[in-house]
């Protein structure tokens, strides 16, 4: 099958501090890839590069048998490719429904309407339903918990139903319950959507994967099913900590 | 909404001329203010350049006014292009930069105005500014006493008050909010930031370049100070009493500051540290202004 997104050569230059040295891999589409290493590997500096908030020094990225290097972040999102932050960005103002009902809207190509009332809304009070979030609908987001934060920051590009969703430590601050409930979800929601799954919570990564790209000082280290990642030694050494460890 | 046209209609009957043309321009101002408040309140795009939208049609409705008469729509037809062409050219030069380079080129742009009103004598008259103008009129009647003014002002100030609620509650309005809100996100959600805070300027361009065309006709003079910064900055002061993202704050907010203005300038010069104490005494009793207050004690 061809891949859905491609990365070839991807190269980040901070100055003189290389982020990004020649990373590229593929994920096919529907497939759930995990992207594992330690802080400061560049991970996010990659999910900003595919989605176009940062511009690479070399390498592409082809979404859909297409490059789009030049193709500005919105614009991408409306190809299909969506994302989440390393930290929840919500709209505190709003409340979840409200949250949600901006993502579905785009996604209806009704965003910039002018006249009438806003629509969207009956398509989040689903997803929120789902998520077990009904009787928060009518929250404002700042007055809701973190994990409750994290959860609505998951669904809102969940609810463009993108052919591609990077999730940047979805699960940081949650709890380990809480982690695999939103990744559950996830997965429910939209089993043909592929997903690009950075976590600090290593078993997370390999407990919803169907392959894992290792990444150390900005480079790939290996890639391999979550199986073979396990029992890789270079892996081990460089990032999941003496054998036996977390 | 009743209630409002009902009062309107027993001021209209009642109030003396002093009064409607006071009335009218606090209406004008209103609206002004009201469209600030989309882009502040709403889009959280602070802009000290707004005077040029609503003066800048003030002294195209007058110039228009002059060559072929004070027609009304076609007053309100230049007043909203002018607005239109002028918040386009504001907005495709600022919406792409932060906060301060917004504050800062608003401020600019609205100032370059004031140097094209100020020297183009011929066309401005320059520092006298225009009067004598013809009167305003619908077809065949002549709207130029003060009763008349007052009677256009009050519907004017209604639509573009349901303008500007419809349009902060269409999608439209909700997507402006969420640039406010965290510009990043929207942008993750594939909204380009650019073709939200354009539509806004637009609205609000339309807005006060139609409150501004009347201007003239009600002050019965338009002069440079009308698009001079400082009545930017006042169209601000007169957003924060009265209360920011409330829409109609704009209109308490333009009624204490020219109610200061109009009753105090009589007595002292020194009205403009009335407007002060007032505006510190907001800032610090009530953060969301007057409508703010009101929605509290509402609740
Ligand atoms: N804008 C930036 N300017 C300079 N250095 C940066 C910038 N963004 C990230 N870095 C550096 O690049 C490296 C990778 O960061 P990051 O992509 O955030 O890693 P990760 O997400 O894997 O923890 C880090 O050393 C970080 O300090
Ligand atoms: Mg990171």
């Amino acid at each position: 099958m061809t891949p859905i997104l491609a990365l070839n050569g991807i190269t980040k230059r901070f100055g003189a501090f290389t982020a990004l040295d020649d990373v590229g891999f593929t994920i096919r589409p529907g497939e759930a890839v995990g992207l594992i290493g330690p802080n400061g590997a560049g991970k996010t500096t990659l999910f900003n590069i595919i989605t176009g908030f940062l511009r690479a020094d070399a390498g592409s990225v082809r979404f859909a048998d297409r490059t789009i290097d030049t193709v500005a972040p919105a614009r991408r999102v409306a190809l299909g490719l969506a994302r989440t932050f390393q930290t929840a960005m919500v709209f505190p103002g709003l409340t979840a429904r409200e949250n949600i009902a901006m993502a579905v809207r785009r996604r209806a190509g009704d965003g910039l309407r002018w006249f009438g009332g806003a629509s969207g809304t009956d398509a989040a009070s689903r997803l929120l339903d789902d998520a077990g979030l009904a009787h928060r609908a009518d929250t404002l987001l700042r007055d809701m918990s973190h994990g409750e934060r994290r959860i609505v920051d998951a669904l809102m590009p969940l609810a463009l139903s993108p052919r591609v969703l990077l999730l940047d430590e979805p699960t940081a601050g949650l709890t380990r319950a809480e982690g695999e409930r939103l990744l559950d979800i996830l997965r429910r929601q939209h089993a043909g959507t592929a997903l690009l799954l950075v976590a600090h919570d290593v078993d997370i990564v390999l407990g919803h994967c169907d392959r894992v790209v290792v990444m150390e000082l900005g480079r790939v280290i290996r890639i391999g099913t979550p199986a073979e990642v396990r029992d890789d030694a270079e892996v081990r050494r460089a990032y999941l900590g003496s054998p036996g460890g977390c | 909404m009743i209630r409002v046209i009902a009062a309107a209609a027993v001021v209209a009957l009642f109030a003396d001329d002093y009064l409607l043309r006071f009335l009218a321009e606090i209406l004008l101002f209103g609206v002004a203010v009201m469209s600030l408040d989309i882009l502040i309140g709403f889009g959280g795009l602070m802009s000290l350049g707004h005077a040029a939208l609503f003066g800048g049609a003030a002294y195209a409705a007058a110039i228009v006014a002059r060559q072929w008469g004070g027609d009304l729509v076609l007053m309100l037809g230049t007043g909203m292009a002018t607005g239109l062409v002028l918040a386009a050219v504001m907005g495709v030069v600022v919406l792409r930069s932060g906060q301060l380079f917004l504050l800062i080129m608003t401020l600019l742009l609205a100032q370059m105005l004031w140097e094209v009103a100020f020297h183009w004598r011929d066309v401005t008259g320059g520092a006298d500014g225009l009067r004598g103008l013809p009167a305003l009129s619908l077809g065949p009647w002549a709207l130029s006493g003060a009763r008349a003014l007052f009677l256009v002002a009050v519907p004017l100030a209604v639509v573009a008050f349901l303008v500007a609620r419809s349009f902060i509650a269409a999608p439209i309005g909700r997507a402006l909010v969420g640039t406010r809100e965290e510009p990043i996100r929207m942008t993750a959600l594939g909204y380009s930031l650019f073709a939200v805070r354009f539509r806004a300027m637009m609205v609000a361009g339309a807005m006060a370049g139609a409150a501004g065309a009347l201007l003239p006709f009600v002050n019965q003079y338009v002069g440079p100070q009308s698009v001079h910064w400082t009545l930017s900055a006042t169209l601000v002061i007169m957003l924060v009493i009265g209360g920011i993202g409330s829409l109609w704050g704009g209109f308490i907010g333009s009624a204490v500051y020219l109610g200061i203005q109009t009753y105090l300038s009589a007595y002292t010069d020194r009205w403009q540290l009335l407007v002060g104490l007032v505006f510190v005494l907001t800032v610090l009793l009530l953060p969301n202004g007057v409508a703010g207050g009101v929605r509290r004690w509402r609740s």
